[in-house]
Formats: C-alpha cells, structure tokens, sequence
C-alpha cells in the first residue's frame, strides 16, 4: 500500500510539472495534427494514396493497409524507443534528485515508509509515467489510424513494451546515479551513456572486436557483460511491431536479461540510500 | 529505560562523520508531554541529533528510543510529525496536494484528509486563495507554515520541529506558539530546535544544551536557569539599602534597572541562610513584601554552559 | 550491516548474475538461428530495383572463338552481344532476356535439382540424344521479342530433324530453315508459318516472318543496326525492355477483359528478376497516362491484397506472407513500379524439399506438404 502510494504521489507530482505536461501536451499535439493532416484512402483493404496537409506522398507502395500500418510501426517502433528514451531521461532526471533534496528527503524519511519503499516507490511512479505517455502516444496513434483505416492492430502493443522495459533499465541506473550523487545533470548523462553504450554493445562480438585483444578486451568485456543489449531491444519490438514474429518467445531472454539489470540497479540504489544519512 | 515516561530516551548516542564527531556519548531523555528545547551552538550537533532521533540519519553507536521503538521503525514513525529545517516543498504541487500527499504516507484515509487538511491550513493560518497555489510561488513564511500543517496531520504523539520559526514575523510567531502549546495541552510531545532562546524560553518546560557534540546540560527549565540566589523585596523604609546591607543583603542593580526599587539579592542556595538572614531583617524592622528565587536567561545559562565546557 | 542489507546485497548480486547469463542465453540463440537461416533472423526480401550494386551472374557456356578456318570467323565475335543485336530490332519493340546458364547454377535451383534431379535428368538425357546438346549445360541465354525467340549456346553438336529439310545459307555461317505445319493443323497443309536459323553455331533465331529472321540473322552478325539495351542497376537473371509492340504481341489471341484492357493502356516497362536464394521480380508498367497509371497500380495492389486475404483465410500462410510482401509503388510519371517475390523455401517446399535441397519425404518424420512449415520470410 505504501509502495503504491509513494508510485502513485511520484507520478502526481511529476504530471503538475511543466516540462512533463508539455510532453503531454505535445503528444496531444502531434496526435491532432495527424489526425487532421493525414489523409489516409483506403481502396479494396489497399492504401491506395497517403496524403500530408493535402499533398500526396510520393513513394508510397500501394500495400494491403494493414501492412502498411505493421510497416509504419516497425519504423516508429526505433523512433519510439530511441526519442522515447531519451525524452524520458531528460524528463526524468529531475524527479527522483527532488525527492531527494534537502529539506525534502528529511520529511519523507521520517514518514512511514521504509527507504526501499522510497526507491522502488519512486523508480514505479516513473515507469508508470513513462506507462502513461508511451499509452497516450502509442494508444493514441493506433486510434487515430484506426479512425482512418477501421484496421486493428497489437503491433504496436509488443514494441511499447520492449520500449518500457528498456526505459526501466536505463532509469534504474539514473536512480542509482541520483543515490550516489544528487545530480540531474549527472543522472541524464549516466542514462544517455547507459543507453548508448548498451545500444553500441547490442551485439557483444563486433563491439569487443573494437578493443585489442588481450587484458583490455577482456576487461570491456567484463564492464559490459550485463548491460542490456538495448539496439537487439528496439530490433526484437520492430519485428514484432513489424511481422509479429519471435514475440515474446524468442525475445524473452532479452527481455529477461534487460529486465534483471533494471532490477539490479533498483537493488543498487535501494543499497545505497538504505545507509545514507540524509 | 521505560517506553511509557519518556517520548524519547537516547543514551551513550555517538555520532562520527569520518574522523568529524557530531555527536558524542549524548544520554538524553525527554518526558512525554513535555514541551522540550534543544539548544546550542552552531555546529553543536542538534540537527544531527534530530535526524537520529527520527531515522533519518544512522548513530555511529548508542540506543535510541522514540516512543518506545527504534526510529527506523514505520509504525512509530506514524506517531511522528516532523518539520525540518529548511523545508523544501515540491514546488509544482499546491499546499492541498502536498498536505495530502503527507496523509496518505502517514495512512490516513481520505475522509480523514478531506477533514484536516482544510482544518490545518486554516489553523496554521494559510490564506485560503494560496491552498490552491503551487508551493513553488510561497513566501518562507508560507512554506513554514505548510510544514507546521504537514507536521500536524495525524495528530502526532510527537512533534519534532527543527527552527519553525525561521522566517516567520513577529505576529506568526506568537500565533505558531499558540498553536504549540495547543498541541502540547492536547497531550503531544514537541521537541523544538531553535536557535531563537526567547522563543525556547518562552515555549519549553525542559531544555537540554548541546555544545560539540556533547550535552552540556539538560532538565525542566526552571532547574536550568535557576541561580544560586534569591531577589528579596522590601516595603520602602528608611535608610532601606543600609539596613538590608547589615542584614547581608545586596543592592539587585539589574532587578532596579527594571524599575524595581527595594529590590536586592541575596546570594547563595540554602534556604536555612535566607531564613536566617530574613530574620534579622524582620528584626531590624524591615518588611519583606516578596522573596523569590533568582533565575537567569537562558543566553546566560547558554553562555555560562558552552564556557564551562571549555574548561579543563 | 543488519540481514535486509545483506538480502539487498544477494539481489544485487542475483540480478546482475541473471542479466549476464539471459543475455548469453539469447546471443546463443542469435548465434543459433544465425547459423540455422544462414542470415539475420527475418531476413526481408531484396527486389532486383533495389540490388543497385549486383550485376547478373553470366555463367556462359559459349566457348571462346575457335580459329578462323578460311579467314572466315566460325562464330560471331561477340556471343553475347549477338544475341542482343538478334533481339533488338530498331522498331522499339524490346525483347526479354532470360540468362539460362546463371538460373541453372543459381542457388535455389541447385538444391532443386539437387532434390529433383534424377527425375530432371532423365528427361534431359533423352533430349540429349535427341538434339545433341545437353538443355541444362548447353544452353546459354534466351531473347524474347515479339518478331523473334533466339536462343544462344554451344551448338556444334546440335542434331536437327531431318524434317527441317535443306537449309537455305542465307550469311556466312547462317543457315534458314522452313518449317511446315503438321498436316492438317493449318489453314494449308503445305504452307510454312515457320523460320529457324542457326548461326555461327552458337546462336538459333526463330519467328514467323522470314524478313524478320533475317534481318535477325543480319544484326547478330553485325550487319545491321540494333537497338541499344540499357537497364540501370541491377539487371538480374531476367531482364529486359519491352513496348507497345510487345505487349500487343503478348496478348494477342487473349479474350480476358483484363488482359484486353492491359494491352490497351500499358505501353511498355522494364523486367528485372533475379533468381538467387529467393525469386524476386521487379517490373516498371508505362501506362497511357497517369491517371491509367494510377488506377491499374490500384487494380492490381486490390487483387493482391484480396489474394492474400484469401489465402489468409484458407490457411495458406506461406502465400499470404508471399502476397504480404508485394509492393505496387505509382508514380508521378505515369509509370507504377511492381515488386513480388517468392522466398526459395517456399518453391523449394513446394516441390517436396526442404531448405537445404533434400526431398522432404526421404526425411523421417516430417510432412513433404508444401505448407508443412512457413518460413521466416
């Protein structure tokens, strides 16, 4: 109970912020403008012709629409992921280091709740923003084209959950960051190095090919052994997105893998702050 | 030690940050229902003790007790209202929201929050146009009072209010001392950091002195301030301060400075000796109109503490 | 440190732990289904527009030019090119180029024969004594236009019916054949419809206008102009320009209503088909204008996508996801681009083997269905 109370009173007080409301807001949007911009004809379960602010795009292939939209969410999938990513830990640098400022973190901690609830309470109230703007984007999207092409589809369900997931990871090292030092500039920089360096590591033989053989290979593949693979991560959601192929089955380990090292951070910080004195 | 006397019970408290001792070997204990003042220097250590006495920082060594069960537990810490020092608010959500916010971590269900929430406001004497405001817009003295607001929801067994004055006017004060002492006639405890002595004076029935770490002094406040003398005032006479000087009396020049007059002093602490020296007075044919004993202020006890804690 | 610091220590340890191994866990199955496909898990279809740096794979099988016996040249210098000249008249008619020898060594149909060869083979073997050459090692390429059919090779073995009769050498090394109907089947029993040529040895003309042969025979022997080919990019194992002319000729004695009303409005386009892992066929339609352009791309994506929902429906699978992966791109130039291909498993199943080339009935325990399993196409 406490645990959904401090996720729940994390995710409140990050939706009265500014910059998070302008996510929203921004979502809202773009939705709106594709919704009243995209002019999608639909002809014999074909799209037959796409058009922006009235003008025909060109190189479009006539395709059976449902394709077409498997298509278009296989390319939003990366774009989802990466920006979405990325967005999140711009958005999110701010939220946990201020909880943690002084004059703030003296009142919660002498509340009823215990430090590991704080942490993990704070890490589920931003996942489930992170929830809330993936919904209104993807959830939002897939109405709007369904509003022009009556064609339903879940493909964008796997690749939002792929880009959660890997969003978790990334901000459990971001929780971990703001435990040790109460930063939101260092915390946006370990999430987007994070990121990056799991994403550059995705497939682990090419990048240790990289460094010389010998003791610095080893050593960069030792660093890098657990970090998640997060360019496989957007790869595995677009080709469920894409062909609904390997989804979650053969994506588990992948999933698993991520999700163990979102958990690892989580236990990282709880470990931590749980001997931090404030 | 026993849980049901003493609001908060602390003994053999060290706390060391790195080779830096904050606190060291402090025993304190402070009875329930008792309004209590911490008081000391800068640096003394009180804000670290406060912090250990509610979990939010770790002793190095020592027992600490806070309503009977260690600080870290959940359920005591229910019992607790708590403004720190320096409250920071979380500038995007207004006074309602965060009053809220407060209540639900403290487990109280929404009918309890729809009624105290608008009751604690208007009690700490926030404008009812700013309960809507985002924090972020507050005054300091607006912000001290959110706090004392959060402090109060649940009504607390405990309260620990590190500096609430800080920042607030004249009138806010003497209004947040009303509000203390309501609280305190109610039964709870307050335990009160200030490094205002006149408001600790005028507030505590006990304080305690902390100076590097250490507790110089510590009990009910007339015991602390209490000087080893009496003031002494007779009916005016003739040749009054020649006559009270045989009987071996002082002129009292601070109590005359006052605008006392017949005021004099008479030092020492056994009663036998006044008695004494009174009756030689009465015999001398003076008439004693008031004996009181003499108190100093705390800055002085303050004062005369940290010096003694200097000394070899 | 009290016992919850040591539980959340153990946590750590046990996630991190379980992040390393999951993580092997799945570049094992990477590697493994790498090793399994022989490419990335999902590997999409490469149309031949989009091979802009792959040149069809020539696996000529005619032999170089044998010295000059009378200070006349047995073969025409250029094989290759003859067979061009041969098919391109001047007209802007096009032709269609088929490279026979590179689709008989190309991947898929290795396996295919690899699979099915026994009973491919018998057939040719009979051909062999037949006609003297062998079809599958002999034959080089074909050209398809709609005055002639020429095929190149290596015929100096080549066996011709006694029926052909006398050939009339109409060139230096190019004899013309007549060859008469069947009794009966024409409108007069003694009437040729019918010209064959043979020339240098290495090329053979046919078509039913004896002036069109012949002007054949002259541009693959260099005497008379030819129509340049040119395809940009990737012009695969079939490939070729074709016209109006063509397309009337292509669907000359068709009454379908579709066929008649393509004939009408398609002026020419462009075949590019590769034949490799996969079989993938690229085609630009020139139609009469661009809203013509416009409708047929629509007509034709409409019956692809009617086509696959239907095989969608009725359990076919592998030709959804076929059908799936067609593409009709319109343009702004009156032209619409088509793409279809068809995944060489797919062919591969459908003649009873499996992906490796081995007959799907010889292998214990697995079905020879053509839709036994889909591929990850």
């Amino acid at each position: 109970m406490t645990l959904a109370n401090v996720a729940l009173d994390v995710m409140r007080e990050a939706l009265a912020r500014r910059f998070i409301l302008a996510i929203f807001v921004a979502i809202g949007l773009g939705l709106l403008t594709v919704a009243l911009a995209l002019d999608l004809e639909v002809v014999q379960g074909t799209l037959a012709a796409s058009r922006l602010f009235g003008q025909r795009l060109q190189g479009t292939a006539i395709i059976p629409v449902d394709v077409a939209l498997r298509k278009l969410f296989g390319i939003l999938v990366y774009l989802f992921f990466y920006n979405g990513v990325v967005l999140g830990v711009v958005a999110s640098s701010q939220i946990a280091v201020s909880l943690l400022a002084p004059g703030r973190v003296e009142l919660l901690l002498s509340l009823p709740v215990r430090r590991a609830e704080l942490v993990i309470g704070t890490y589920l109230g931003v996942l489930l923003i992170a929830l809330l703007a993936t919904a209104a984007g993807v959830g939002g999207l897939s109405l709007v084209l369904f509003y022009k092409t009556h064609v339903v589809t879940a493909a964008p369900l796997a690749a939002a959950i792929a880009g959660l997931i890997g969003f978790g990871a990334v901000y459990s090292v971001m929780l971990l960051a703001t435990a040790l030092v109460r930063s939101p500039s260092l915390a946006s920089a370990t999430g987007l190095g994070v990121l990056a360096l799991g994403a550059a590591a995705s497939d682990r033989a090419t990048f240790l090919s990289l460094f010389d053989a010998g003791w610095v290979r080893r050593a960069v593949e030792i660093a890098v052994a657990p970090l998640p693979r997060f360019h496989l991560l957007a790869e595995a959601g677009a080709r469920a997105a894409e062909a609904g192929q390997g989804w979650p089955g053969d994506t588990l380990p992948l999933l698993g893998s991520t999700l163990a090292f979102a958990l690892a951070g989580v236990a990282a910080a709880v470990f931590v702050i749980g001997r931090k004195d404030y | 030690m026993t849980a049901t006397t003493f609001a908060i019970e602390v003994e053999g408290l060290r706390k060391n940050y790195g080779r830096v001792v904050a606190v060291d070997r402090v025993d304190l204990t402070v009875p329930a229902g008792s309004v209590f003042g911490l008081i000391g220097p800068n640096g003394a250590g009180k804000t670290t003790l406060v912090k250990i006495l509610l979990g939010v920082a770790w002793p190095t060594g020592g027992q600490v007790r806070v309503l009977g069960s260690r600080p870290a537990d959940p359920v005591v810490r229910r019992r607790i209202g708590y403004l720190p020092e320096r409250l920071q608010l979380p500038a995007a959500l207004t006074a309602v929201a965060f009053l809220r916010s407060v209540g639900r971590l403290k487990g109280l269900a929404r009918r309890a929050l729809d009624d105290q929430v608008p009751r604690l406001l208007t009690l700490v004497g926030l404008e009812e146009r700013a309960w809507a405001r985002r924090t972020g817009t507050f005054s300091k003295g607006m912000v001290q009072r959110t706090g004392l607001a959060a402090a109060l929801i649940g009504e607390p067994e405990l309260l620990v209010l590190d500096e609430p004055t800080d920042g607030i006017d004249p009138l806010g004060r003497a209004h947040m001392r009303e509000l203390l002492r309501a609280a305190g006639q109610r039964g709870a405890t307050i335990f009160l950091n200030s490094h205002l002595l006149n408001e600790t004076e005028r507030l505590c029935d006990h304080v305690a002195i902390l100076d590097r770490g250490r507790l110089r002094l510590s009990g009910p406040l007339d015991v602390v301030r209490a000087e080893r003398a009496f003031r002494v005032r007779f009916a005016t006479a003739s040749d009054l301060d020649q006559r009270a000087l045989d009987c071996g009396f002082d002129v009292d020049e601070e109590a005359r400075g006052r605008g006392l007059s017949e005021s004099f002093s008479f030092a020492g602490s056994e009663a036998a000796d006044l008695s004494a020296a009174l009756q030689r007075a009465l015999a001398a044919g003076l008439v004693v109109r008031e004996v009181l004993p003499k108190l100093k202020d705390l800055e002085t006890v303050l004062e005369e503490s940290v010096g003694a804690g200097d000394a070899p | 440190m009290d016992r919850s610091r040591y539980l959340v220590l153990g946590l750590l340890v046990l996630f991190i732990g379980a992040a390393i191994w999951l993580g092997r866990c799945d570049d094992a199955r990477r590697r493994a289904a790498l090793r399994a496909d022989g490419g990335p898990v999902g590997k999409p279809v490469v149309y031949p527009r989009q091979q802009r740096s792959h040149s069809r794979r020539h696996v000529t099988r005619t032999p170089p030019e044998p010295p000059a016996a009378g200070g006349i040249p047995r073969r025409s210098s250029d094989p290759v090119r003859a067979l061009e000249r041969a098919a391109l008249a001047n007209d802007g008619g096009g032709a269609i180029f088929v490279e026979v020898n590179a689709i008989r060594h190309s991947p898929i149909v290795e396996k295919m024969l690899r699979c099915r060869g026994a009973e491919a083979l018998e057939g040719m073997a009979e051909m062999k004594q037949q006609l003297g050459i062998d079809p599958l090692e002999d034959l080089d390429r074909i050209a398809v236009s709609d005055q002639v059919f020429a095929v190149s090779g290596l015929f100096d073995e080549l066996k011709l019916p006694a029926e052909l009769g006398v050939p009339n050498r109409v060139a230096d090394g190019a004899d013309l054949f007549r060859v008469a109907e069947p009794a009966g089947s024409g409108p007069t029993a003694a009437e040729p419809v019918h010209y064959l040529a043979l020339v240098d040895n290495s090329l053979l003309i046919s078509g039913d206008d004896e002036q069109q042969v012949r002007a054949a025979i002259d541009r693959a022997q260099g005497r008379a102009a030819a129509q340049p080919l040119r395809i940009e990019g990737s012009e695969g194992e079939i490939y070729g320009k074709v016209g109006r002319e063509f397309i009337g000729a292509l669907f000359a004695g068709a009454r379908d209503p579709m066929a008649q009303r393509l004939r009408e409005v398609v002026q020419g386009g462009l075949v590019r088909m590769t034949v490799d892992e996969q079989v993938a066929l690229s085609l630009d339609v020139e139609a009469i204008d661009r809203q013509t352009a416009d409708d047929l791309a629509r007509a034709v994506a409409g019956a692809f996508a009617a086509l696959r929902t239907e095989a969608a429906r009725s359990g076919r699978d592998d030709v959804a996801d076929l059908l799936e992966q067609a593409r009709v791109d319109p343009r702004a130039d009156g032209t619409f681009a088509l793409d279809v291909a068809v995944p060489g498993d797919m062919l591969l199943r459908g003649m009873g083997c499996d992906s490796e080339g081995r007959p799907l009935d010889q292998r214990s325990g697995l079905p020879s269905s053509s839709t036994a399993s889909s591929s990850n196409q």
